[in-house]
């Protein structure tokens, strides 16, 4: 067996269980402790399969600038608040497949975290990226529907709002509120929500003028050199 | 960046003491415990920011008001009330508990300042490379190509404004348009770059052979020395949280452990290694001005 597979194999069968055993029984505030450590281990499976696998060195630069491209975006824009890194991780995700999509996401917020601070909410933001790549790169395996502009739009709009918002705003649960139940959980994504809108708005707007200008020139890349095909 | 003291350990050493600081931080509620993890994250953040500090004191203050404040009208349970609010008890208990709460967030936050100083890029690429080394090296690139992406951006940009077509345009859609082009233009060069950047590489034998990686940091004597100190030491104060001597409990009754001859080991061994960063920074600040009076 192949070395990653057997270390995937280890986190499933053993690092969740123990981690979870433990976490029961320990008092306090230890769900957060225990959270956490459930969403790094979660997390060594992707990137060990990422490790396994020999990577061309053509798609490892790729990965590299999707991510930076991600993270710097920011810096083109001159409206506050206004972040392209969404977007990006979602056209990432459509144009080279969930697995790739997963790895750009988590890999941004690893990043971006370098320049505005690692906080206690970085392995909630690497999870909540990334699942935002891996989602739409399975939303988006049939190629037909990726030329609708408006679908790319509305698509990205519900993913920030519905799916990278709400796994954000749960880890304020876990961090600060002082209990974890039905109401701290409701406050946490309430109070988080119209940041989720104004993101998903932002992403939307991207989407639908940039969307598809963007994924022809991945496509055009893809083609031309021949990169991540199966 | 500027040299701290602690920054000078290997980066091993650097993240068994904040990953353990962590853990106790959130693990342990009990008030003497966290009044000294409290004034050990403040002494210790305040000597890595000096001025910046009270900007952001003040900040984590606010923010621990609120916390303390919203904790009751969350969580009712609790003995004694103190009134009611849109029909629901305002309890002593769940106030205390949302203070003990909001104090640990900030002293997390703190001590998560102090780690920003001292975990720098290359440590962090550093540990990642003995185990996931495609992922130190992607992680690597990525610092080296946000800067270069910026002063490419700041060109289109430049030569967009120079035939009228700027960022700073009258209305925010058409500055947000302007934007989304100056990216589009930055992501075609970029990934042609990159295809580029890939077959040098592949030219050069990358995935021939198993990489090997830029050593920076190695363990030194000392480097051992404070890490077989800090295990004992959290292996201590590890016994003292399972044995029960820093429990405690807010709602619905306060409940605390009593801290006493019997367990107050724990506590010492916690109140040292708190102060481990601290007395290092300390002694180096002093054998620094020895040498200084010596010229």
């Amino acid at each position: 067996m192949k070395k990653s597979n057997f270390m995937i194999l280890i986190v499933f069968l053993a690092l969740l269980p123990i981690t979870l055993y433990v976490g029961m029984h320990i008092s306090g505030r230890g769900y957060y402790i225990t959270g956490t450590a459930i969403i790094v281990e979660l997390m060594l499976p992707f990137f060990m399969r990422f490790e396994g696998r020999k990577v061309e060195a053509r798609e490892l630069v790729v990965v590299a600038v999707l991510c930076a491209l991600a993270v710097g975006g920011r810096v083109v824009i001159p409206v506050p608040n206004f972040k392209a890194a969404f977007a990006i991780i979602i056209i990432s995700g459509i144009s080279f497949g969930p697995e790739t999509g997963y790895m750009v996401g988590a890999i941004t917020a690893l990043v971006s975290n370098f320049f505005y601070g690692q906080g206690p909410y970085t392995p909630w933001q690497m999870m909540a990226y990334g699942a935002g790549g891996m989602l739409t790169g399975f939303i988006f395996l049939n190629k037909r529907m990726r030329k609708e502009s408006w679908l790319l739009a509305l698509v990205g709009f519900v993913i920030v709002v519905a799916w990278i918002g709400p796994l954000l705003d749960s880890s304020q649960v876990f961090l600060m509120m002082p209990e974890v139940n039905k109401i701290t959980f409701a406050a946490a994504l309430v109070s988080g929500f119209p940041i989720n809108v104004s993101q998903g708005i932002c992403t939307a707007f991207i989407l639908y003028f940039f969307g598809n200008p963007l994924l022809d020139k991945l496509e055009r890349i893809k083609l031309k050199y021949g990169i991540m095909e199966e | 960046m500027k040299q701290y003291a602690f920054a000078g350990y290997h980066p091993v050493v650097n993240l068994i003491f904040f990953l353990s600081i962590f853990c106790f931080s959130v693990l342990i509620q009990h008030p003497v415990y966290l009044v000294a993890n409290g004034l050990g994250s403040v002494i210790y953040c305040f000597m890595l920011e000096k001025k910046r500090f009270l900007s952001k004191a003040i900040k984590l203050f606010y923010l621990l008001l609120f916390l303390t404040l919203i904790n009751p009208l969350l969580n009712t349970r609790g003995d004694s009330v103190l009134f009611r609010i849109f029909g629901r008890p305002y309890t002593l208990e769940a106030l205390v508990y949302g203070f003990v709460v909001g104090c640990i967030f900030v002293v997390v936050l703190m001590w998560l300042d102090c780690y920003n100083q001292i975990f720098a890029r290359d440590k962090f690429v550093f540990l990642f490379s003995s185990f996931m080394p495609t992922i130190a090296l992607i992680l690597s690139m990525i610092f080296r190509l946000i800067p270069s992406f910026q002063d490419k951006a700041g060109q289109i940009a430049g030569a967009r404004t120079a035939i009228g077509k700027g960022l700073e345009a009258s209305s925010k859609k058409d500055s947000i348009k302007q934007a989304t082009i100056v990216l589009g233009a930055l992501v075609s060069w970029a990934l042609e770059n990159s295809v580029v950047t890939g077959d040098s590489m592949k030219a050069r034998g990358y995935g021939i052979k198993k990489r090997s990686t830029f050593k920076m940091y190695h363990m030194t004597f000392r480097d051992w020395l404070l890490i077989i100190a800090m295990c004992l030491l959290i292996w201590i104060v590890t016994v003292s949280i399972v044995t029960g001597n820093a429990r405690a409990e807010f709602v619905p009754k306060i409940d605390i452990a009593v801290i006493d001859e019997s367990n107050i080991l724990g506590f010492i061994a916690y109140c040292v290694l708190l102060a481990i960063p601290i007395l290092i920074h300390i002694k180096e600040k002093v054998s620094w001005s020895i040498s200084e009076y010596k010229i």
